[in-house]
Order: C-alpha cells, then structure tokens, then sequence
C-alpha cells in the first residue's frame, strides 16, 4: 500500500495547488478525496513513520508518531473532512487553498518530532489562518486579519527567540518530550504556546478575529490553532502547575465575556477561550486522567465547535445577520429549523449534557481536578460550565430564534446549501454518537487512566447543576437581553494603544520640526549676523533692509578694536612669560 | 416551562439526597444536593456579574475602535 507512505498533511499541501486545475464539481471531490486519504494514512502511520528530511544542514523530523499526536491527528482530519463537506457550495478557490493549507500545517505540527519543523509548520499555520480570515472580503475581516497577523508573527518571534535560546542552553531541538527545565528558552516557549492557545490577557485575537472570517471558513479556524496549541503543551509541559490556574481562570474568563456579547459567534469565540481553559487546566495539573481529558476535550470541543459554528454560520449565510439584536424576534425558528436543531445538538454536547460528546470529556478534567485537591480551580471550571450552559443553550439560541420583541418585519432568507446541511448532519452524528459510545474516544487517548461518566454519581450530579441552573436562567432571562454595544476586551491595548502610540509618534515628530525651525532661525540669524555685526539691532528687530558691510565705514571701529585686542593679548602673554 | 425546570430541580436534590455515596472528597458532597444550590446561585451570580461589568464598565458604541 505505497499510496499510504505519503504525510497525512502532504495529501492536503498536493490537493491545495491541484484545487486551481479543476473545475468546481471536482475541487469538492478532490477535497474530500485528500481528506479521505489522509485518514487512511493516519490509519497506517508505521508506513511514514521517522519521516526525517535535511534542510540547512538540520536533520528534520516530520513523523514523530506516538498515540498523543495521532488522537489529534484523527480529529484534524475528520473536522477537515466536515469543513469541506459544508462548504462543497462555495466557489472561492482561495478559500478552499488556504483551509487545506491550513489543515496540513496543523498536521504538520502535530507530527513535528523537532522545534524547527514545529517553527516552520506553526508560522504557515497562522498565515494560512489570516488568508482565510481575509477570503470573507470584508473591511472588517481585512483589519481583523491584520490584528490577527501582528499578534501571531510576535508569537512567532517569541517561539523562535525561544527555540534559538533553547537550544544554546541545552544543545537539543528535540520536541519529542517534556522540555527540560532550563531558563528563558522554556519559558519564551510556554508563552508562545499559551499565546496560540489564547489564555488571557492573550486571548483578545481569537473572538477578535474568528467572527469576521466567512461562515465556511470559520469552521476551521475554530479547530486548528487553539487546539494545536493544546497539544504542543500536553507534549511539552505537562503538569506545568502554572497552567492550572491559568486554565481555571481562562474557562471562567470566557464564559464571562460570552454573556455579554450580541454578534453570535464573537460569543461562541469567548466560549472557545473558555473550553481550552479546560484542556489548559488539564495540562496543569498533569494526572493521567487530566491529560487524556484535555486530549479528549480538544478532540470533542472540536467536533461541537465547529458545529456550533455551523448553526450560527448558516444563520449569516441566510439572513446576512450576526447580531442578536437584528435577529431576534423574527421568526427565525419557523425559517431556519436546519440551523436551530444541529446548532442545539453542539449547545447540549458543550454544555455536557449527558449522551452528549462534552459528557465524556469535559467531566475527566473536572474530576481530575478534584481528585487532585484544587479546590479553587475545580469550583471556577464549575462555575464555568454552568455559564457555558447559559448562554450557549439559552441566551444565544433563545435570542436568535425565539426573541422577546415581536417585529413586524420578516426576514428575507436565503434557502440553506445542501451541503451545509450535510456538515452539520455529519458533525451532529459524531457529537451524539460520542455521547453514547465513550469508549469510541476512550480508546485511542494516550495516557491510561480510570473513568465511568455514565455511573450513579456523576448522572446525578449533571442533572442537578443542569437542571437548577437552567431555572435560573429562565428566571432572569430578561437580563441577558443583548444591547447593541461592542464589549472591550484585551485588545484594547494594542487598539487604542496603536491610536495612543500614533498620537506620540506625532507629537514627537511636532516636537521634531519646532526644533528644527527654532535651529533654523538661530542658524539665519548667525548668518546675517556674519554678514555685517553692526546692524545687530536691525537684525533682532527683523528689519528687512539691512545695509551691506563697507571697510571703509568700519575701519576706524574695527582697527580700534584690533589694536585693543592686540595689546591684551600682548600684555596677558607677558604675564604668563613672567 | 418554569415548573417543569422547578420539578425536574427538586427531582434532583431528591434524587442527590437518596444516593448519596459514602467515598466523597469534599464535606459539602455529603448534602447530597450541593449542585444543585451551586448551580441555582452560580448562575444567579454569573448573570449579574457579567451585566454589571457589561452595563458599567466594557460596553462602547459600535465605533469606539473606528478605523483601528
């Protein structure tokens, strides 16, 4: 089966350039047909395993396979696979090249076995990111897509400043392991990945720029960076303590902010923040348990996220409204039921309702966390559940198709692609299938460990958080109403601080161009003054007609003077003599 | 709809109560129905929270960033 020897993200690299040989009906088959085949490479990894190439004199590793990449490698591909079915509508061929791109470079990282090749995939990861930010051809996504680009090229800059510190310090560029504990290299590092994984304050480029990419194109955006980011710090730094509280305090973070959003997905974006702050949290504390939590996390959230984003998706495609503000109370339910019911199967497998895919991951990294006595950070991933449940089962659902106001108006919608129906069958398939078969998932995860989700306890426990949160919720749902207002967020440093730093750039330059008129005038006025000293007065008083020097009318004054000056000189030059 | 989340609620509690298990790590797990006082006031308080912040101190007009 040589075919079988080819990457998995070589198959998506090949497919991109192919894309613009065919015509429309066979760029959706060849789409598929590389996703296809990827997965049946990922199926039989021992035929590309220890792929190594030399670059630069650098021995590259490109096929570190252990059951840690492959989980994430599976997931990849199958969400790569739903991308491509929902979106075999659309024409835009730049699209298409730039998700495939971006799908074989996360590859490319997750099967990176040393720090150059996780470099070089990670920095095509985040420029296949902008372009697919940017295909929505907006002004907003031009601007959102460059945000998007500074922050990611300063990830990149501090990943490599790290690797290259890394490296000095220990003479390795393995990535096949836990980094060791050295100095500023490692730390240079963490930062990077906590960057990429959006953990606050830098998170603001995620629900900055996902929103603004086109409803096909956010699906990937959605799966890959964050939750490659996920995985290079399950390799590298488990148990990191650090991540815990970072984690725990990011899930919250999220959850926070989501409630108080109007555009749908710039909500669900802050819900992305919040569930990788479970996986971060799982990362920190770095049991078995925890760990496979946070892989199985990544490989659900990325199935119901996408999802997710598929329902809100098909909302814009077919009203070409984001706000909840404009959507709600309209009807929406009775126009767009295909957007309603796969949108609530991604809201229930999010909020871990049980037979649902969040069901048997998110509780992992909750257990884990309690088993392992952090009090604080197991009550904030708590408490951030049930803000998940809130607002991704109640305020955006209730606000997007149901509504309080009760508009006159219709809304004109455009009929849903065929195959945005068939993406979101598909992903709803696997959320629900998940959700009754654990052990689908449990199986492939890459540290042993111990879990029952469906026992006696954890039912009973999930019905009462569920149950009592949801009265509350519909208890004051009146004060979720969402206002047309933007939320600030981090971003508003390099934003505001962009305008801030502008404004003193100008200020300084101002300061700048008075100093060099000020020169110029003393360098004018030492000019006319050299011209003739006698008219210093005329000269101060600006008078534009200033009389020439003449040697004779100045002899007499200018010869007195030297001859003073002569017999100073001389006397004082006698003096220094005696 | 508000009786139905009110019964199912106190359904729980019950049902917490009634099957509770002896192996717990924390002391409040022995109630039986914490979640589901954690969960009633827990989003009680992420409601208000988040409004609060919202109303008082993070909304802006939709051009606050203008061209940046």
């Amino acid at each position: 089966m040589g075919i079988f020897k080819v990457h998995p993200s070589l198959w998506f690299f090949l497919g991109a350039f192919l894309l613009y040989l065919l015509p429309h009906r066979g760029r959706g088959i060849l789409r598929i047909s590389v996703a296809l085949l990827s997965f049946f490479s990922l199926l039989r990894p021992w035929e590309w395993e220890g792929i190594t190439a030399r670059i630069f004199g650098l021995e590259l590793s490109f096929g570190q396979v252990d059951k840690l990449s492959l989980v994430f490698g599976y997931v990849f591909v199958i969400i790569a696979f739903g991308g491509f079915l929902y979106s075999l509508h659309v024409k835009e061929k730049g699209e298409h090249f730039w998700a495939m791109f971006y799908a074989g470079s996360a590859l490319g990282v997750v099967f990176s076995g040393d720090l150059v090749s996780l470099y070089l995939f990670w920095e095509l990861m985040a420029i296949s990111a902008v372009f697919l930010i940017w295909s929505n051809k907006t002004p907003e996504a031009l601007k959102a897509g460059y945000r998007y680009l500074l922050i990611h090229l300063f990830g990149g800059a501090l990943l490599l400043s790290g690797i290259l510190l890394h490296f000095y310090e220990t003479g390795s560029l393995s990535f096949s392991g836990v980094l060791e504990k050295t100095g500023l290299g490692r730390s240079l590092i963490l930062v990077s990945f906590m960057l990429n994984a959006a953990v606050p304050p830098l998170h603001a480029w995620l629900p900055d720029a996902y929103p603004e990419a086109s409803p096909t194109g956010a699906i990937y955006l959605t799966a890959y960076t964050t939750k490659s980011a996920v995985y290079v710090l399950l390799r590298a730094f488990p148990g990191e303590a650090i991540l815990t509280w970072f984690g725990a305090i990011m899930a919250l973070y999220g959850v926070v902010w989501a409630i108080i959003q109007n555009d749908i997905r710039r909500l669900l974006s802050y819900h992305i923040v919040s569930q990788v702050g479970y996986m971060v949290a799982g990362v920190g504390i770095g049991t078995s348990l925890s760990m496979s939590g946070s892989a199985a996390h990544a490989f659900t959230h990325i199935l119901y996220k996408a999802l997710l984003f598929m329902g809100t998706g098909s909302v814009i495609y077919a009203t070409g409204r984001r706000l909840m503000t404009d959507l709600q109370g309209r009807g929406l339910f009775k126009l767009l039921p295909w957007a309603f019911f796969p949108y609530m199967v991604g809201a229930f497998s999010i909020s871990s309702v049980p037979f649902f895919s969040g069901f048997i991951s998110k509780p992992m990294i909750v257990e884990a966390c309690k088993e392992e006595g952090h009090l604080i950070p197991y009550l904030l991933l708590h408490l951030a559940s049930i803000g998940t449940w809130l607002c991704t089962a109640f305020k955006l659902p209730y606000y997007t198709w149901f509504g309080n106001k009760k508009e006159e108006s219709t809304l004109a919608v455009s009929p849903i692609p065929m195959s945005m129906k068939a993406g979101m069958i598909f992903l709803s398939f696997l959320c629900i299938l998940l959700g009754l078969w654990p052990s689908l998932l449990y199986r492939v995860l890459p540290y042993p460990f111990e879990f029952h989700p469906y026992d006696k306890k954890h039912l009973i426990e999930s019905l009462q958080l569920l149950s009592s949160s949801a009265l509350s919720v519909w208890l004051f749902i009146n004060y979720l109403e969402p206002s047309d207002k933007i939320i600030l967020d981090c971003d508003w440093f390099y934003r505001k601080g962009a305008l801030l730093f502008f404004n003193l750039c100008g200020r300084i330059y101002g300061l700048r161009t008075i100093l060099q008129e000020k020169m110029k005038e003393v360098v004018s006025f030492f000019e006319l003054l050299s011209l003739n000293p006698f008219e210093l007065k005329r000269i101060i008083r600006q008078e534009e007609s200033l009389s020439p020097y003449h040697p004779n009318r100045y002899r007499l004054p200018v010869g007195i003077g030297v001859f003073i000056f002569t017999i100073v000189f001389f006397i004082m030059v006698l003096l220094l003599i005696i | 709809m508000k009786r139905l989340l009110l019964g199912l609620t106190i359904l729980s509690g019950i049902l917490g109560i009634w099957m509770r298990e002896k192996e717990l790590i924390y002391g409040w797990e022995k109630l039986g129905f914490f979640e589901v006082v954690f969960g009633f006031l827990g989003c009680m308080g992420l409601i208000f929270l988040s409004e609060f912040l919202g109303k008082f101190f993070l909304s802006r007009r939709r051009s606050y960033y203008g061209d940046f």
